[in-house]
């Protein structure tokens, strides 16, 4: 194709009208082996995806076939072990919290509740941002200092996350121990997120966690303690994980979670009755229950916890888990070097040639620490 | 923060900071010069942005990376280069600005990340418009810059009352990751299709000779 007409075909893209959005979202079935039904997403399912049931089964997507993704069973996890919970309920003694603090964004500004908003997107600021305040507000009661960014970032498209993600990086600036990007999902039954907690008419929680980032397994590893814990306290209020194709700029964080709370055709207050709930739920999964005279903070799962709670001993909370850290460096290093030695393989042509431009460049990187220093006339790259 | 994490952070900064510096000693810079730049987009990362009324400019994601653009254009060897590069932004930004409207909103959707896709188009159009490596840079940060004035605009005329960040991601901002991929993608165009040429000659010469 030649230039020119790559260029006219450029300018025909110019002309073209912002497309109408759709109605609603595109909604995907998710089914096992033997065609059983798992769950309703609004995220596109992809071969390789991962979705934790609320029951704690795995499964693995195969195929997807236009609406429909075939999920493989893999196994029922056993998520971390929060048994140091029962001690904590036993002596509830809280004692002053260190620094706790805690980021919320809401990348879908438009995001609303269509029987209490009566539109599930508003042109201005949905109503989703209440929901990112009122669980906000109830971490607050618990000691966790709170910040909620009030950025828009319309209109819901492409570019959505693009924008949320200069949100994020400016909350990010503060410090915060996890950062959570709060939505509401798309799918249209509301009976897929309502659910009794108790006495009270709550929603459900979905956690979305993005596969394509060096965080993925640190942040994986968040929401299995989050979901660990929201079982224990409160079963029902967690509905389930999906672990996706995209990033949604949690390659920022190792403790980024994006939560679904609820879907746009339930009741807002519904949804809002579960903040405090899963405030309780991320204030422990984060910090643990400040247990014994001693004040310690837990939540690290590990089988001896409730022992050392029980004592006033001090272990470990998810804020300061490293899991997930090592497998994440692997992933960025062998991302990285791949993609260097696929550049310098296409660029020289030869094996050779691309062991020498590596030793050049790693030597003009490093000031010549490293590598083969260039010779004179031996400048690569300039025009 | 815990050690791990420490460690998985400074080496996704290091590898970033190692790309940028190879990018930008391509910008008629020297290597000290380009490691400079990269340190000063670091730090004009983490300090606040500069507000300009409903506008504000991150300095490490904006500010300098249009410096830089602006010097590139100052010392461009002949006016049709500057024209080149001026087009070919305008091209850029209007291309992703259609491409945030045309493409599926959810990131899953997308057959590459969204804050990679930008950077593929800037340095498709830039290798078009005369493979120029400088042109792709130039292309990659005002074609993004421009794309996202365009959404304010629009989101203006509206009446969304919405502040516009330019490059407020700071060195992760789609501005950056933009100009950087542009130039890369420019390069890597460049170096197949040369070999193409020269493979092509090549048979050619010896069919001749034959």
């Amino acid at each position: 194709m030649s230039k020119r007409r790559v260029l006219a075909a450029l300018g025909v893209l110019l002309l073209v009208p912002v497309i109408a959005r759709g109605e609603t979202e595109r909604v995907y079935r998710l089914v096992d082996a033997q065609g059983s039904y798992l769950t309703s997403i609004c995220v596109e399912p992809s071969a390789g995806d991962e979705y934790l049931a609320g029951d704690d089964r795995l499964y693995r997507v195969e195929t997807v076939d236009g609406n429909t993704a075939i999920a493989r069973f893999v196994e029922t996890l056993a998520l971390p072990d929060v048994s140091w919970l029962d001690a904590d309920a036993a002596q509830a003694v809280f004692a002053p919290a260190a620094a706790r603090k805690l980021a919320f964004y809401c990348t879908h500004s438009d995001e609303s509740f269509e029987p209490t908003d009566g539109t599930y997107s508003k042109t201005d600021r949905g109503s989703i941002y209440d929901v990112a305040h009122a669980l906000a507000a109830a971490l607050e009661k618990q000691g966790v200092d709170t910040t909620v960014s009030d950025a828009t970032h319309h209109p819901h498209d492409a570019g959505a996350y693009k924008r949320s993600r200069q949100t994020a990086v400016q909350l990010l600036k503060e410090g915060p121990d996890a950062i959570f990007d709060i939505h509401r999902d798309g799918i249209p039954d509301p009976d897929q997120y309502a659910v009794t907690i108790g006495t009270k008419k709550a929603s459900k929680v979905r956690l979305l966690v993005g596969r394509s980032n060096e965080f993925m397994d640190a942040n994986k590893e968040f929401a299995l303690m989050v979901k660990a814990v929201g079982d224990k306290v409160y079963p029902g209020l967690i509905k389930d994980i999906y672990m996706g194709k995209g990033t949604y700029n949690q390659d920022l964080h190792h403790k980024a979670l994006l939560l679904e709370c609820g879907t746009y055709t339930l009741d807002k207050e519904r949804v809002l009755t579960s903040m405090p709930l899963m405030a309780d739920v991320i204030s422990r999964a984060m910090y643990g229950g400040v247990v014994g005279s001693a004040g310690a903070s837990d939540v690290g799962g590990s089988s001896s916890a409730a022992a050392k709670a029980e004592k006033g001993g001090v272990t470990e909370g998810a804020a300061d888990s490293d899991k997930g850290s090592g497998s994440g460096l692997w992933w960025l290093l062998g991302i990285t070097l791949a993609a260097v030695l696929v550049y310098a393989f296409v660029q020289t042509g030869s094996a050779k040639g691309m062991i020498h431009k590596l030793a050049r460049n790693a030597s003009e990187v490093t000031g010549g620490l490293i590598g083969k220093k260039p010779e004179k006339g031996d400048k690569p790259g300039q025009e | 923060m815990p050690i791990g994490m420490l460690i998985l952070t400074v080496a996704a900064v290091l590898i970033f900071f190692g790309v940028a510096q190879r990018v930008l000693d391509r910008m008629r810079l020297t290597d000290r010069q380009a490691l400079l730049v990269v340190a000063a987009m670091f730090v004009g990362t983490l300090i606040p942005n500069v507000q300009l009324g409903q506008v504000a400019f991150s300095i490490g994601g904006a500010l300098i990376p249009l410096g830089v653009c602006v010097y590139l254009l100052i010392r461009a060897e002949t006016r049709r280069e500057v024209l080149r590069s001026l087009v070919g932004a305008v091209l850029t930004g209007a291309a992703l600005y259609a491409l945030s409207a045309l493409l599926p909103d959810e990131p899953e959707e997308m057959a590459v990340e969204p804050n990679l896709i930008y950077g593929l188009v800037g340095g498709a159009v830039a290798w078009l418009l005369g493979r120029s490596r400088r042109g792709a840079f130039i292309c990659g940060i005002l074609g993004m810059l421009l794309a996202d004035t365009a959404v304010a605009v629009v989101n203006w005329s509206r009446g969304i009352d919405q502040q516009l960040v330019l490059g407020g991601a700071g060195l992760a901002d789609s501005v950056v990751i933009s100009g950087f991929l542009a130039v890369l993608l420019t390069e890597l165009f460049g170096e197949i299709m040369e070999r193409i040429v020269r493979r092509r000659e090549r048979a050619e010469g010896k069919e001749g000779g034959a």
